[in-house]
């Protein structure tokens, strides 16, 4: 496979096409970090595309093509936090959302309304609990069950080793079984 | 001597297959005295599986952003010749730094690096970094690649020799493509068609809405306002939008498919308008509508595998999949539907389980048990799961097939032969199931194949 170290440096020398490569290869990925931000997942789609998009247009100042992964997910992580500064209105606390905080978090865009209604309760369920995760759990959940990554995967996204992935998907896991468990109760 | 809080870590990276062979065995002298750590272990499997299901739409969603963010990088890079570089770019000799120059030597290498490994094993003229990269970076393109299963070449219309065209390489107008024994490609066009190459096909690109075959199979679909002219052996066949044909160019003669819409065949002395499902050969300038129509998704069939790899596109490979399924038992050659279904092989199964999954309550029996049956003889090992599943399926036939297929991949049974899943005897399926069940989860690791992203100009 054409290391992602190459394919930078063909899009710095001109072929744009090289990007898109990249694009297939990091996309869950970024999504998966927008959405442990955002915490909508129509708006984290488009946080998504617009970090990759910029990733392109901001390519020639990547001065190390080896790091492609974690300064595209920097980009995405400096796109969310612009859009949740401009728009603390629409920012909602945890503790502040109803019933519907699940389906706006894991809303499929174009998903209808009554199509999300009619998901398992669950799996609502399930789901509204990893929302409810801290942070870096809640962010290495998403990374790792949005595509099949390997925990070395996560890391080089993350800037961590693989034993922290290893420890914070045990946590982020042992946390949601406790938690339905509770509700189960 | 590690404490109970550490195993699960051990647990949980072996869940994930990414606990070493010695830990592994650790954890396993440790699990056969902690009931703690075994009762763990189970939940890891429950929240996994769980959490697998949850976010199916998800990766669905994932899978759409990506052709969405393809698509603007296209129109990126078809508004902008020369886009992504910026100010490194180097622009006039004396401007070069010495930093410009090791960027510009690296491109250039692996450049390279792609065109000789794309043409190691091809007798074809050898490919060149100079040429690579002049084609990357000039002239407005009027397609672009998207897809190529292997070497694909190119050239200038009036100029030699073809040189290696990799994935996302944009296409000049006035090229020539060509793929060879074992490449098959796909297109895109500006203005919004798109056009696939079967193995040893050779088109001449000279607009993005004029294509001409020179040789092999061509597919061709036409979706945005312009529509598509394609050219071979001097006829014009004009596509109105939106339409979909396949042309085939012999020496000495045309087959022209139309799958869907309408065109316009003109030959120079005749004009033929031609609907969905007709097709026609041209020869000596004469218009023979010929006189057993075959299927235009037999006629495509070859597109199939391009799809079946391929994140993209998989509503389209859904849908001739079930085309496909659905002239079994109707069509006069049922046989070979089922064929064309077997060649896609592990890569066709998922639209096949879908089909079963979806198809539980409906009277299609005949077509469920062939899906069934297709799915048992070519699965991989990471369709465990989903044959397990088919074993509570309500038909006795397809259960039996399921559990063929779970015989072959694994060589077990769990004490029930394939043709007792077909019984009415439902407690011993239960407990056959249960044991499968709790047999995938203790095993699934060792069979877990993780899909890596291929890249599309290696796949085969």
């Amino acid at each position: 496979m054409t290391a992602d170290s190459d394919l930078v440096r063909l899009v710095q020398g001109g072929q744009t096409s090289a990007y898109e490569e990249l694009v297939r290869r990091w996309s869950a990925r970024i999504l998966a970090v927008c959405h442990a931000r955002v915490r909508s997942a129509h708006t984290a789609e488009e946080m998504a595309q617009e970090a990759m998009l910029r990733g392109l247009r901001a390519i020639s100042s990547l001065n190390d093509p080896a790091k492609f992964g974690p300064w595209l997910c920097g980009i995405a992580v400096r796109v969310c936090l612009d859009w949740l500064k401009c728009g603390q209105a629409r920012q909602v606390s945890l503790e502040a959302l109803g019933d519907g905080h699940a389906e706006s978090w894991l809303a499929q865009s174009g998903e209808a309304p009554d199509e999300v209604a009619a998901k398992h309760d669950d799996e609502r369920r399930l789901l509204a609990e990893v929302a409810g995760l801290p942070e870096s759990y809640r962010e290495v959940i998403l990374m790792y069950y949005y595509e099949d990554v390997t925990y070395a995967d996560v890391a080089q996204v993350l800037g961590v080793s693989a034993a922290t992935v290893n420890a914070r998907l045990t946590k982020a896991r042992a946390m949601l079984r406790e938690r339905l468990s509770g509700l189960q109760r | 001597m590690m404490h109970c809080e550490e195993y699960l870590l051990y647990l949980n990276a072996r869940h994930d297959g990414e606990l070493a062979a010695e830990q592994c065995a650790e954890l396993e002298a440790h699990l056969a005295e902690c009931s703690h750590c075994r009762a763990a272990a189970e939940g890891f499997d429950s929240i996994d599986a769980e959490l697998r299901q949850a976010f199916a739409p998800r990766r669905a969603a994932a899978l759409a952003l990506t052709d969405r963010v393809l698509a603007e990088v296209r129109a990126m890079s078809d508004a902008a010749p020369t886009p992504a570089p910026g100010p490194r770019r180097p622009r006039l000799f004396g401007e070069l730094s010495f930093a410009d120059w090791g960027r510009t030597l690296l491109a250039s290498a692996a450049g390279f690096l792609l065109a000789v490994a794309l043409f190691r094993s091809s007798p074809a003229p050898q490919a060149s970094p100079g040429h690579v990269l002049t084609a990357a970076t000039s002239a407005q393109p009027a397609g672009r690649m998207v897809l190529a299963s292997g070497p694909v070449q190119m050239r200038a219309i009036n100029q030699a020799p073809f040189f290696g065209c990799v994935d996302g390489s944009p296409i000049k107008p006035a090229s020539v493509v060509r793929t060879g024994d074992n490449a098959r490609c796909e297109l895109s066009l500006a203005g919004g068609n798109m056009v696939r190459l079967d193995r040893n096909t050779e088109i001449t690109l000279h607009k993005p809405d004029r294509v001409e075959v020179n040789s092999g199979r061509l597919w061709a679909a036409s979706k945005a306002a312009t529509p598509i002219e394609i050219v071979s052996y001097g006829c014009s066949i004009k596509a109105d939008s939106p339409s979909e044909v396949a042309v085939e160019r012999q020496p000495k003669s045309m087959r022209l498919v139309v799958v869907d819409g309408a065109v316009n065949l003109s030959t120079g002395k005749e004009s033929k308008q031609l609907a969905g499902g007709q097709q026609v050969d041209v020869a000596e300038d004469k218009v023979l509508v010929a006189s057993s129509q075959s299927d235009p998704l037999l006629e495509t069939a070859w597109i199939n595998g391009m799809l079946a790899n391929r994140s993209a596109g998989q509503q389209e490979f859904r849908q001739r999949v079930q085309g496909l399924l659905a002239q079994i038992g109707t069509a006069k050659l049922s046989l070979l539907y089922e064929d064309e279904l077997r060649r896609l092989g592990d890569g066709g199964a998922p639209p096949l389980v879908a089909y079963l999954e979806s198809t539980q309550d409906a009277p299609q029996e005949a077509k469920r048990i062939v899906a069934a049956r297709i799915v048992a003889d070519v699965s991989q090992p990471r369709r465990i799961g989903d044959l397990v599943a088919l074993l509570e399926d309500q038909s006795p036939e397809v259960r039996y097939h399921a559990a063929r297929g779970l015989q072959r991949l694994t060589g077990r049974d769990q004490g029930l032969t394939a043709e007792a899943w077909k019984g009415d005897a439902a407690a011993e399926r239960e407990a056959a199931y249960q044991k499968w069940q709790e047999w995938w989860t203790a095993n699934r690791d060792k069979y877990a194949v993780r899909i890596q992203r291929v890249p599309a100009w290696l796949m085969s």
